[in-house]
């Protein structure tokens, strides 16, 4: 039971979790072996997760490979803790502020690539629009772009947002404000910022 | 147009292909990942509260979290920092093994002291070590500056559990760890009549037990010294929390069901 919940994560109870390290002895334990509850939840991860976690991880590094080195390391990181969650959103929330940490600490090691595969393509494509809308947003302080990066990709309300990154959701609200105002301003009057 | 639909549409470009799946998950089921001992509950309290009285505790627990870092567990000591490493292993405290905690999800503020985590090394070593003696891993796991620490409960003291949640109420047991360094010990401690916290941040929960000599943060070690230039002439960390946790700390029931001992 307890390799079918850790497999299953976030619907595992805390009550259930607490018996069994009481009284089977250790979480680990079971009849499944820990690699395999392993290599099934990193693809459960990868499969439900993948994309988002890929996603935001590129917004702060605007790169492809290092984008993936924090997916790896996200990954990694829920396999090491082995975190329980009330409900799917919890699981998400968590894992969105476990690669902004990454994703930061990355960038302070001051190790990141220089490439910008995204807007290669988007140039190779002909969109230049949407380029112009890319650079725009890279350009803007770490602080704004996480926050438009949650709000518009990931459709989080402000109080989620807040607790992901946690920030007042006051100051939230201030930086999405504030990075739109900085978006106008770059890409003048030609988007609807609601 | 709509930037919420063009910023998608841009986006979209980003993701997971075959290849990077199978990459990661190839890397990921290669690795010798060792699950941490603490299990990390990111729950809600009032389920917690509920369990309550089911389990008998045989220690006192205490929840701190980022208080340990706020002022420079881990601040500024580049100058005269050195490196060592040590290998990974469960740590014996007290009674109770402990697996040592290996999680380095948590932002480092600052660029001084940060080493960054070498993965092509992990399986052999989990942690780096400054001269000051914070574990870079306790150091990304707590946080600089307690920043990122959301709660801390005196898990029991005389009775009673008593809960620091609020910004002014982190401050004061941050800036109260300021006047002291930690000393990363390969050994573990005995401990004189020690209490324990559970400590909030980043959405993990980390146990720190301690008295007026040590202190341990999901079960390693560390000795306790007077920061050079902090204006005290002795060690009374334990009784200052206590003072802090009793006076500004909301009181409940004591918090059993975390006891690491």
């Amino acid at each position: 039971m307890i390799s079918a919940g850790l497999t299953l994560g976030y619907r595992r109870s805390f009550l259930s979790e607490l018996i069994g390290m009481l009284f089977i002895g250790q979480a680990g334990a079971s009849t499944t072996s820990i690699s395999e509850d392993i290599s099934l939840t990193a693809a459960r991860l990868m499969d439900t997760y993948g994309n988002q976690i890929l996603r935001f991880a590129y917004s702060y590094v605007h790169n492809m490979e290092d984008a993936e080195d924090i997916l790896q390391e996200t990954l990694i990181s829920y396999m090491k803790t082995a975190p329980v969650f009330e409900n799917e959103r919890h699981e998400k929330s968590w894992l969105f502020t476990v690669t902004a940490n990454h994703s930061k600490n990355k960038i302070k090691s001051n190790n990141i690539r220089r490439a910008d595969e995204l807007n290669e393509e988007l140039v190779a494509e002909k969109k230049e629009d949407l380029s112009f809308i890319w650079e725009a947003v890279k350009n803007l302080p770490d602080d704004y772009r996480e926050v438009i990066h949650l709000f518009y990709e990931e459709d989080l309300t402000t109080a989620q947002i807040a607790q992901v990154l946690k920030r007042r959701e006051s100051t939230v609200r201030s930086q999405l404000k504030r990075g739109r105002d900085k978006l106008k301003d770059i890409l003048k009057e030609n988007y609807d910022f609601g | 147009m709509t930037l919420d639909n063009k910023y998608k549409e841009i986006m979209d470009n980003v993701k997971v292909n075959e290849d990077m799946r199978d990459r990661i998950l190839k890397n990921i089921d290669g690795m010798d990942i060792k699950r941490s001992g603490a299990r990390v509950s990111p729950i809600n309290k009032a389920r917690i509260s509920g369990i309550i009285g089911l389990v008998a505790c045989c220690g006192i627990v205490i929840a701190v979290g980022g208080i340990l870092l706020r002022n420079g567990f881990a601040t500024n000591k580049a100058a005269k920092a050195e490196e060592n490493v040590k290998l990974n292993s469960d740590v014996q405290y007290g009674e109770t093994t402990v697996a040592a905690y290996e999680f380095a999800g948590t932002e480092v503020d600052g660029a001084a002291g940060y080493y960054p985590y070498e993965d092509e090394q992990a399986d052999e070593i989990v942690e780096t070590v400054t001269a000051a003696g914070i574990s870079q891993q306790d150091y990304r796991t707590l946080g600089p500056a307690g920043h990122a620490v959301v709660s801390a409960v005196l898990c029991s003291y005389e009775g009673k559990s008593y809960t620091l949640d609020d910004n002014k109420g982190i401050g004061i047991l941050s800036e109260l760890m300021s006047s002291y360094d930690f000393l990363l010990l390969d050994t573990p401690a005995d401990m004189n009549d020690q209490l324990s916290m559970l400590v909030t941040s980043d959405g993990m929960e980390h146990y720190v037990t301690f008295d007026n000599e040590y202190v341990a943060v999901d079960g390693k070690c560390y000795q306790i010294v007077i920061a050079s230039g902090a204006n005290r002439d002795r060690i009374t960390l334990k009784d200052d929390i206590i003072r802090v946790m009793t006076s500004s700390g909301r009181q409940g029931d004591p918090v059993t069901e975390y006891c690491v001992r």
